[in-house]
């Protein structure tokens, strides 16, 4: 009778008659989540064959080749198209557009015609926001600021998280979450989808975006692959994530906008006096804005981010300007690219808090997304932007420097105090007594 | 036939991830005191140079009462770990130790002797013979010491993947239930579905591969995962902790202080500085409060200490078979930390932590369970430890979502955070009580499998409770 219970129960895929919970679990027909189950598989590239091998733009890509730091050979991408167009051998043909598109991928975005050509000196200054505050007294950088109030620890931290690595305490780390809910409250009204994002990536994703995760000047940290299929990286923007989650996507409604907040990792490194402290750091929280629009729709909505991020640092009362970036400054990816910068008014320098930009088609071509307009059988290419909306240890550098009083307060801008419990002013840490760092091999 | 092939499939890839689960289990415990030749390397970045730490590991207490020592390991299943050979060992240190003093006193005594008799102006001749026999003894001298450390630091790696004690309290055998709460009636729902099928008929969750087990949550879902983070935290912080923003990677040692092996993180492909030392990428975890007080020395009037550390965290190694994000490789965490002069405050606020979590659970309403982990279940670390489970339909059984764990002295001593002050302060040792208040991503997961899903019309509706209009209306 009892075997006949168990018979029946087993049939319908009930196994909680196990008296181990282990085996049970193993027994029960819990799906396993179907793209867990297959390896990793890069989308071939689509690049605009028609545009680059066409002997008419040769001069024109070589052009924006030079002025965007010379990456990426068309000559090569041409000599290669030929070859391969030629090629009657199978085995050959495939080798051939192995070669091609990996030539092809380092071709740089085109450049929008507004973007000035040359170096970040030839950035054009697009608008000044905010008044710049005169000080009666020397301001004092947020480092010291920090270390006043025992509200941010970057000394003596390097010896067990390594270089440019910080702790924010109490009031900083409060201020950090009151930043990323105000920028969420305004911006998913303005019809933003919020989305939590996988921080490790597999390195074809980060190169398809435009970012390189091999050579001496690449800014992305790898992880030790031989316990995982495919090498993985660690994320340097979120942007990367949301382009990912579109990856083989064939969309109907565009445009799509997305804002996700995460963790960034970048390895990049700065001996520069004025970038030490937190303004350049390894890991920071930063707040991105992230679209898929129609094709040629992408100058448009970047004009929209550009519009919210002004909009977001204007509320917090920072003096700010907008630059046109020039071509050495796009990057690979970027057709047409916006930064913002705020004044910082310690080291009297003008500190990138945003960077909004167009990238086109260069993601969509590597990442196979797709927008498909109602009864037409083939999609067609979209545009993806991008932007930040709010990077916080370059935010709180420039709040807490541009708000310091003379008495040594550092009052907390209006928008922000609702998420700060109402407090005016920022709080010494309420940590009490001393702790202090014991250099050297700690003795018994 | 489909059927059979996806059903074929889908044991298939259970057995692969079993056997990559035990072969880490394997790996877990065989690494710690191995009964070989071959010393562990579990704990030699701790011991190494590059750490500047002189670890005190306490061996000689331990070795003390060996019958405890014994049934701890046993209690916790823990294999390969020989106390006889680790006490031989000791054994032979404290005799070489023995050697050293007596050396010590005798060069002593000789050099007393020769400034006696230089002072006495004793002929050269005799003073001369004296000194010979002084360096002498100092090579001998110098060979027992560099004897010393090198079995001072074997005994140190054998002792370092010695458990932390066991609390009495801790059960052996089973889990011991300390409070159930909620309704038994949604256990008996019928319509159970896991939160992977709510995946593929609502765009609330995205599996993808574009990384490790990579996962989004959209829209609500997202949100739902602000709002906990916002709302654990804050009542974490109203008790007084302190919120930090921490790194998210740790250098080696600071992970195998903790009692965490570096194999369970993911490792940083080097180099990028510092040769010789892996970084290792874990995010929100117990090495986020030790990174930042290793070598730290801490004035009574600074305790207790009371830190929150909120931020994502990372685990490559899946410790458990529960199913899709159950088992995911990302989420986000609240986590606390105390610090206390003594065992007693560690676990009395072990038992504050533990009705804090609980009360912050039942504004869900849904099913959940207070238990006491079994010895067998416990991290090295942890000497006793509290675990809140919640009802998950598609198991049918409870889920751990949060943990309050008493570490005592165990990562206090390994990362030398020690006490400063009188006398009979800075002799003692910090006590710590570790709690992992909220994971987003496996509390996100049974919510969404306590709300009700139309299989056939393919729609989807979050739970209601309370908690939940108030996150609404917070928007």
């Amino acid at each position: 009778m009892r075997a006949f219970q168990i018979w029946r129960q087993i049939s319908k895929s009930d196994f909680t008659f196990c008296k181990s919970k282990v085996i049970t679990r193993f027994l029960s027909s819990h799906p396993v989540p179907e793209a867990w189950t297959r390896p990793f598989d890069p989308p071939s590239p689509e690049f605009d064959w028609l545009y680059l091998c066409d002997d008419k733009n040769r001069a024109a890509i070589e052009e924006n080749i030079v002025n965007r730091k010379g990456v990426g050979d068309i000559n090569q991408v041409i000599s290669l198209w030929k070859t391969f167009q030629k090629e009657k051998d199978v085995a050959k043909k495939e080798s051939l557009l192995q070669q091609l598109n990996e030539a092809a991928s380092k071709i740089p975005n085109r450049t929008s015609p507004t973007s000035p050509i040359g170096s970040e000196e030839q950035a054009e200054c697009k608008g000044l926001f905010g008044t710049k505050r005169e000080f009666t007294f020397k301001p004092q950088s947020v480092m010291e600021i920090g270390k006043r109030l025992n509200l941010l620890r970057t000394s003596d931290v390097g010896h067990t998280t390594g270089p440019r690595t910080y702790y924010f305490l109490s009031d900083f780390a409060k201020l950090e979450q009151a930043l990323i809910k105000y920028t969420l409250d305004n911006i998913l009204p303005q019809g933003f989808t919020l989305v939590s994002v996988p921080d490790i990536l597999s390195a074809s994703v980060v190169e398809a975006c435009g970012f390189r995760t091999t050579g001496d000047r690449n800014q992305v940290y790898k992880l030790e692959s031989n316990r995982h299929d495919n090498p993985l990286c660690l994320a340097g923007t979120a942007e990367i994530s949301l382009a990912g989650l579109f990856m083989n996507e064939s969309l109907t409604t565009l445009p799509k906008k997305v804002c996700a907040v995460s963790r960034c990792y970048r390895a990049e490194v700065s001996r520069l006096e004025e970038e030490q402290g937190i303004y350049r750091v390894h890991q920071f929280t930063k707040v991105e804005m992230f679209g898929v629009t129609k094709n040629q729709g992408g100058d448009d909505l970047l004009l929209e981010f550009l519009e919210i991020e002004k909009q977001l640092f204007q509320n917090l009362g920072l003096h700010f300007r907008v630059l046109e970036m020039p071509t050495q400054e796009l990057g690979a990816p970027a057709y047409r690219k916006f930064d913002i910068e705020t004044w910082m008014p310690a080291k009297e320098l003008w500190g990138e808090i945003s960077s909004a930009s167009n990238c086109t088609d260069y993601q969509i071509r590597r990442l196979n997304i797709k927008y498909r307009e109602t009864n037409k059988d083939d999609g067609v290419h979209a545009e993806t932007v991008n932007g930040t909306a709010c990077a916080v240890p370059r935010l709180i550098m420039a709040i807490v420097e541009n708000n310091q009083q003379e008495d040594g307060s550092v009052v907390i801008p209006e928008v922000l105090r609702p998420y700060m419990s109402g407090q005016t002013h920022l709080q010494r840490s309420p940590l009490r007594g001393k702790l202090t760092f014991s250099k050297g091999k700690h003795p018994r | 036939m489909a059927t059979a092939l996806s059903y074929s499939r889908v044991r298939y890839q259970k057995l692969r991830n079993l056997s990559r689960f035990t072969k880490i289990l394997r790996l877990h415990s065989s690494r710690c005191c191995q009964e070989i030749d071959n010393l562990p390397e579990f704990g030699s970045s701790v011991l190494s140079e590059l750490s500047m730490i002189d670890p005190d590991l306490d061996v000689g207490k331990k070795l003390a009462n060996p019958i405890e020592l014994q049934k701890n390991i046993e209690a916790r299943g823990l294999e390969n770990i020989n106390i006889q050979k680790l006490a031989i060992k000791y054994g032979r240190m404290m005799k070489i130790k023995q050697e050293k003093d007596a050396l010590d006193q005798e060069r002593k005594m000789l050099n007393n002797q020769i400034q006696t008799m230089i002072k006495e102006k004793i002929q050269n001749e005799e003073i001369e013979n004296v000194k010979v026999k002084a360096r002498g003894l100092r090579e001998q001298h110098d060979t027992v010491v560099k004897s010393l450390q090198d079995v001072h630091h074997e005994v140190n790696l054998m002792a370092f993947g010695l458990p932390n004690t066991l609390s009495l309290q801790t059960p052996v055998d089973n889990e011991e239930v300390l409070e159930v709460f909620g309704s038994t009636e949604i256990k008996q729902k019928k319509d159970k579905f896991s939160h992977i099928e709510v995946a593929e008929k609502t765009d609330l969750i995205k599996f993808s591969s574009v990384g490790d087990q990579a996962f989004y949550f959209t829209g609500e879902a997202a949100e739902l995962q602000q709002h906990l983070l916002s709302y654990f935290s804050t009542r974490v912080v109203d008790q007084g902790f302190i919120p930090m923003k921490t790194p998210d990677f740790f250098k080696d040692f600071v992970i195998e202080g903790c009692g965490i092996h570096k194999e369970m993180t993911y490792l940083m492909h080097q180099p990028y500085v510092d040769q010789g030392i892996q970084y290792c990428v874990l995010g929100t975890s117990e090495a986020s409060f030790a990174a930042y007080l290793t070598k730290m020395n801490i004035s009574q009037k600074s305790l207790p200490l009371q830190l929150m550390s909120v931020g994502p965290s990372y685990s490559p190694v899946r410790k458990s078979s529960y199913p899709g994000l159950f088992s995911a490789a990302q989420t986000s965490k609240v986590n606390l930390l105390g610090v206390n002069s003594t065992s007693e405050e560690s676990y009395s606020t072990f038992t504050e932590l533990q009705q804090l979590i609980l009360e912050m659970y039942k504004q869900l309403e849904i099913p959940l369970r207070l238990i006491l982990v079994p010895a067998h279940k416990l991290k090295l670390s942890e000497e006793i430890c509290a675990e809140l489970q919640i009802w998950t339909p598609s198991l049918q059984e409870y889920l751990p979502v949060a943990s309050i764990s008493v570490l005592g002295d165990y990562i206090s001593r390994r990362l030398a955070v020690r006490p400063v002050g009188v006398p009979e302060f800075q002799a003692s040792t910090l006590h710590m009580v570790y709690g992992e208040v909220l994971d987003t991503t496996r509390l996100i997961a049974v919510l969404l499998e306590h709300g009700s899903l139309d299989k056939k019309a393919g729609t989807y509706q979050m739970m209601k409770s309370d908690i939940f209009n108030q996150f609404n209306n917070d928007v």
